[in-house]
């Protein structure tokens, strides 16, 4: 497990790398201080982690739990793409004025469930005519075979899925911090775009790209944890 | 049928069918069958595409998929597995965790005894180190070895009655028929009753598993109910034709195909040798099948003879004209003499464009009118009619023009197919497998209809298949193909009886479904055995074969083996007399 | 003899029909595209309608979709044009310059790509002009598209009539423009529209912040944002309906088209190596 995680890590550091270049030379031509804005950029990155993260991880996992048992998870699955995390966002703080934290990821991991359950759901219909008939034909049934190979299956599905899910929800996070008035890179990227603040805004954008980039990173390391097929590559 | 036989109260088959039905809504599916399995009994089940096996086999084991009713009485004693058709196993699992597993829940295995029992189990299929294979993940494994799993788990799990339906279809013949008798004898030994479905697609198991041994017994699906097997009258043997003489129409030598991989680290290029310098000379109507499997490069040889692949080395020459040198204009002339018929004809027609359309387009191109004294009116028509009567020479009413190739049934595409090769009017047919989407009754009437043609317009045929008993029926001459060489050509007649190369033996010993004598599974075509190809399976490998690759040399007139020693006994029978 | 049973005795009753119609058959047989197609139809016509009536929250709300909806569509054409464009480029140019053209719309289909257009919007300040939004939309939209339809272009490629046409002596000017073309209108027309929903979401995600459309235009995105800040939940639900419902109706449309054409749009499903 932690050769692989080394290994996916590694794997992206060029690319880490090219966006804090790029990040620095974009702030240093924008104009003085650019020492001030990548360091602002990069001690907000924690707090957009921490918004990130459980919604990414809840979402996923209760997805890919709804989805394999259908009903409930394909409803999730078919409402999904009208409820993209920034709407949710909007709507939530509309309605609910004084909004609570607990909103705002709840905004994030819907439309990171809905995908997780889409794909599991599809995962599992595939799945039915051949790994799980296979597995009942050997005698397999009721709880272990949901427990030992279905859900297993829909996890890793929705995991393979948790590349744009995480740059979707990235993405998100800037219109939640803003519209909740949380602070993160999200907030300063928008403060600096509505300055016209280049060198910041630029600087915040290429530290959300990083994070998304190491969390697509982890997530694949974790994809092929759970599933062998996902190790090599 | 079997099932009526009086069944006594004390009866101790593994399986019992009385009156089983399946029915939809809206149809009967199976119509009220009765049989029985006794221990140790092998019974082949067969029957066309679309006849119901998979669904009996579904139901036999409790799982009918949603939406069909089962009727009737299924009784079973002990335990029962089905090896479904694509013999899936858990893709995120050791091969050794699914046995623990599965031993455990059925038996109440531990650990240590299950692995143990997991490896026994593995080499009953003459799996090589199958205590190191139980650590791989079912994808780390060729389809052959996971198979192989795949029914050693079924069988480890000690089953009264395992259902398979069509296993390892999609193997070679040579790996696939070796795979079901050495899981025959398993069963027979282990007193369990083997139910074995046939493949919808071309499959011996169709024709007959009984008089080889494989089967004890067969029963055949048709229209939803079971029908004893018929007599089948042994086909007449095909009138003996004159050797064709004259000069070669055709002649190839040391034809080369590779494709580049890319470099090596160390900047070496790196190619896949797919046809390895073959030398093939046809006369004018002669007929010569090339017999090989997987990576044999039968398939690419078709395709680089007509230049559909570009080859790396060698020539190609047909009527004298060096065919990669040719200028567009002599290759399209050559074009209309040297026609293919693909493996599925169904893909090699456009499916935007009407099958008219489509034939018109190949008739411009390789037969463009250039009358000009006649009115286009007229050569319009003459076209037209030329389309609709070569559709007839194939069976197929004028109507088929106006139909797109998704309109088409696949036994209709393959006449349409064949029918657009014939329009040109060519010389030389050149065959990859033309019938291996069809089954049954048609593909026998395909390849009459084909073998009627060509008399009639003494075609020379060149027909690649991995079918030995097919090819040879077919052609008059063949050619064993093996890793892009030839080990073995020879007449028909003389293969058919006396093939001396060891793979030569063993595909046809498949074709006819006795146990093929070669073990192990072919070599990576990346990484051939160095020395003779077949080094690594051969049954009378010894130790010169790694040193010396066997070159093709004559054991007999008109017959030439590639193999050290088929050469070298070939040698002692000509002095012993 | 068998014979091939003449073309009579088939149960499909539409087994006859050419395989456009037969293309248009699976697009509407799929629930959601078939929903979809709907939605938008009549998002087109009450939009236009609202137009031409206007006045009230309602007619607000659909004025504001007039906007969105004709810079989703302008950004969305012009980013499946340079998706399009850029696979055909690395296609056409050979394996290396594939991989060099390929490897970075991979990369970037794997960022927070959207987060460009406000990025943008508040560099051009808000004096910005509406084409360069539109530009920096389809630029986000466009190497989604390119992956995809690099795929499809490279399936078609490997397929069997292809090898006969060539056996049929057809020469490749001719090949491209009878059958290959042709073929590649659905699969491409699929991998493009993928475009559409990406601009639109874009584009409502800028506005939001007050970084997309410029000021002065009142899109979705701007009317939802400004409700959200003054927590007016009256003033939110008509646009947000709206944008959602676009949204899930384009990702219909686009499912449909995918399962529709892409991949079953051969007249065989898979093929033999
Ligand atoms: S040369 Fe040796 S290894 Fe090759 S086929 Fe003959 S006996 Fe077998």
């Amino acid at each position: 497990m932690l050769r692989l995680v080394l290994r996916r890590v590694l794997a992206v550091v060029p690319a880490l790398l090219g966006l804090a270049l790029a990040a620095a030379v974009v702030a240093a031509l924008a104009g003085p201080g650019w020492v001030e804005a990548l360091g602002a950029a990069l001690a907000a990155l924690p707090a957009t982690l921490a918004l990130v993260l459980p919604a990414l991880a809840l979402g996923t996992v209760l997805g890919a739990l709804l989805g394999v048992m259908g009903g409930a998870g394909a409803v999730l699955g078919g409402v999904g793409p009208a409820m993209p995390g920034f709407l949710l966002a909007a709507v939530f703080a509309a309605t609910l004025a004084k909004a609570p934290v607990l909103l705002g990821l709840a905004a994030l991991a819907l439309p990171a469930a809905a995908q997780a359950a889409t794909l599991a759901g599809r995962a599992r219909a595939g799945a039915e005519d051949t790994v799980l008939l296979a597995a009942r034909g050997r005698g397999m049934d009721g709880s272990a075979l949901l427990w030992r190979l279905v859900l297993p299956l829909g996890l890793s599905a929705a995991m393979g899925g948790l590349r744009s899910a995480v740059a979707g929800t990235v993405t998100a996070a800037v219109a939640v911090e803003s519209l909740f008035g949380r602070t993160g890179a999200g907030q300063l990227f928008v403060e600096a775009a509505r300055a016209g603040d280049t060198g910041m805004a630029f600087a915040a954008l290429a530290g959300m790209c990083g994070l998304t980039v190491l969390l697509s990173a982890l997530g694949g390391a974790l994809h092929g944890f759970i599933d062998p097929r996902a190790r090599m590559a | 049928m079997s099932g009526a036989d009086v069944i006594g109260p004390d009866d101790r088959s593994p399986l019992r069918v009385e009156g089983l039905s399946l029915l939809t809504s809206r149809d009967i599916l199976l119509d009220r069958l009765s049989f029985a399995v006794e221990p140790g009994e092998v019974l082949a089940l067969s029957g066309a595409a679309g006849a119901g096996k998979t669904l009996l086999l579904r139901a036999l084991s409790g799982l009918a998929p949603k939406g069909v009713t089962v009727l009737g009485d299924i009784h079973i004693q002990g335990r029962r597995i089905l090896v479904t058709q694509d013999g899936a196993l858990d893709p995120l699992r050791t091969i050794g965790a699914q046995f623990t597993e599965l031993l455990a829940h059925q038996s109440g295995m531990d650990e240590r005894t299950a692995l143990r029992c997991a490896a026994e189990a593995l080499e009953r299929f003459q799996v090589p180190a199958a205590a190191r294979r139980l650590a791989l993940h079912p994808h780390e494994l060729g389809e052959a070895m996971r198979w192989r799993a795949a029914l050693a788990l079924a069988m480890a799990a000690e089953p009264a009655l395992l259902l398979a339906d069509a296993p390892a279809a999609a193997l070679d013949p040579t790996q696939r028929v070796r795979l079901l008798s050495d899981l025959a004898a398993w069963t027979r030994e282990a007193g369990t009753a083997l139910l074995l479905a046939g493949r919808p697609q071309p499959d011996p198991i169709q024709a007959d598993p009984v008089p080889s041994g494989l089967a004890d017994r067969r029963l055949i699906l048709a229209q939803g109910r079971l029908e004893a097997p018929e007599e089948e009258p042994t086909p007449a043997p095909p009138p003996v034709e004159p050797a064709p003489s004259g000069p070669p129409i055709l002649s190839v030598r040391d034809l080369r195909v590779a494709f580049p991989l890319g470099r090596s680290w160390r900047g070496a290029e790196r190619w896949l040798t797919v046809v390895d310098g073959l030398s093939i000379a046809l006369a004018e109507g002669e007929t010569l099948a090339l017999l090989g499997e997987t990576g044999s490069g039968k398939s690419v040889l078709a395709r680089a003879i007509l230049r559909l692949v570009p080859p790396v080395g060698g020539q190609v020459s047909w009527l004298g004209t060096d065919l990669a040198a040719a200028p567009p204009e002599a290759m399209r002339r050559a074009r209309g003499d040297l026609q293919i018929l693909f493996p599925d004809p169904l893909a090699a027609f456009d499916p935007l464009m009407t099958i008219g359309a489509q034939f018109a387009e190949t008739l411009e191109s390789l037969r463009p009118s250039r009358s000009t004294a006649q009115s286009a009116a007229q050569s319009t028509a003459d076209r037209a009619a030329r389309l609709a009567e070569a559709l007839e020479e194939v069976g197929l009413p004028a109507a088929v023009l106006d139909l797109h190739p998704g309109s088409l049934r696949p036994a209709e595409a393959a006449r349409a197919g064949l029918a657009r090769a014939l329009l040109p009017e060519p010389r030389l047919l050149v065959c990859d497998e033309p019938a291996a989407t069809l089954d049954g009754s048609e593909r026998a009437d395909f390849l009459a209809l084909l073998q009627a043609i060509r008399r009639r317009r003494r075609l020379a045929l060149l027909y690649a298949t991995q079918d030995a008993a097919e090819g040879l029926g077919i052609a008059r001459r063949a050619l064993v193909l093996l890793l892009g060489r030839i080990v073995e050509s020879a007449d028909s007649v003389v293969l058919a009886t006396g093939a001396r190369h060891p793979y030569s033996r063993a595909l046809i010993a498949a074709a006819g479904l006795d146990r093929p004598a070669l073990h192990g599974d072919p070599p990576s075509p990346l990484r051939p055995p160095t020395g003779c190809p077949l080094r690594l399976r051969c049954p009378l490998a010894h130790d010169g074969c790694a040193q010396v690759p066997p070159t093709l040399d004559p054991v007999a007139p008109g017959h030439r083996v590639a193999c050290h020693v088929a050469q070298d006994s070939a040698q002692e029978d000509g002095k012993a007399p | 003899m068998h014979g091939p049973a003449g073309t009579e005795s088939r149960t499909d009753p539409h087994w006859r029909d050419g395989p456009w119609q037969k293309a248009g058959q699976r697009l509407t047989a799929h629930r959601p595209a078939a929903a979809g197609l709907t939605v938008l139809a009549a998002l087109m016509l009450a939009v236009a309608a609202g137009l031409v009536a206007g006045g009230g929250p309602v007619g607000a709300a659909l004025a504001a979709g007039h906007q969105s909806l004709s810079f989703t569509l302008l950004a969305g054409l012009g980013g499946a044009a340079l998706g399009l464009l850029w696979a055909a480029a690395a296609v056409a140019l050979g394996e290396r310059a594939e991989r060099a053209m390929m490897a970075p719309a991979a990369a970037l289909t794997g960022l927070p790509l959207a987060l460009a257009l406000p990025l943008v919007g508040g560099l051009l300040g808000p004096q910005r002009g509406l084409a360069p939004m539109v530009m920096v939309a389809a630029l986000i939209a466009a190497p989604a598209v390119a992956v995809i339809a690099r795929d499809e272009l490279r399936a078609l490629l490997r397929r069997e009539f292809l090898s006969a046409a060539q056996a049929a002596g057809i020469p490749n000017g001719r090949r491209l423009r009878r059958h290959i073309l042709p073929n590649a209108v659905l699969p491409l027309a699929a991998a493009a529209w993928t475009a559409l929903p990406r601009a639109l979401m874009a584009e409502s995600l800028a506005s939001l912040l007050g970084l997309g459309l410029p000021a002065g235009v009142t899109g979705w995105g701007t009317a939802i944002g400004a409700a959200a800040r003054a927590g007016d939940a009256v003033a939110l639900a008509g646009p947000a309906l709206l944008l959602a419902l676009t949204l899930w109706a384009l990702h219909g449309v686009g499912d449909g088209m995918r399962l529709a054409f892409a991949t079953a749009f051969s007249t065989t499903a898979g093929g033999r190596r």
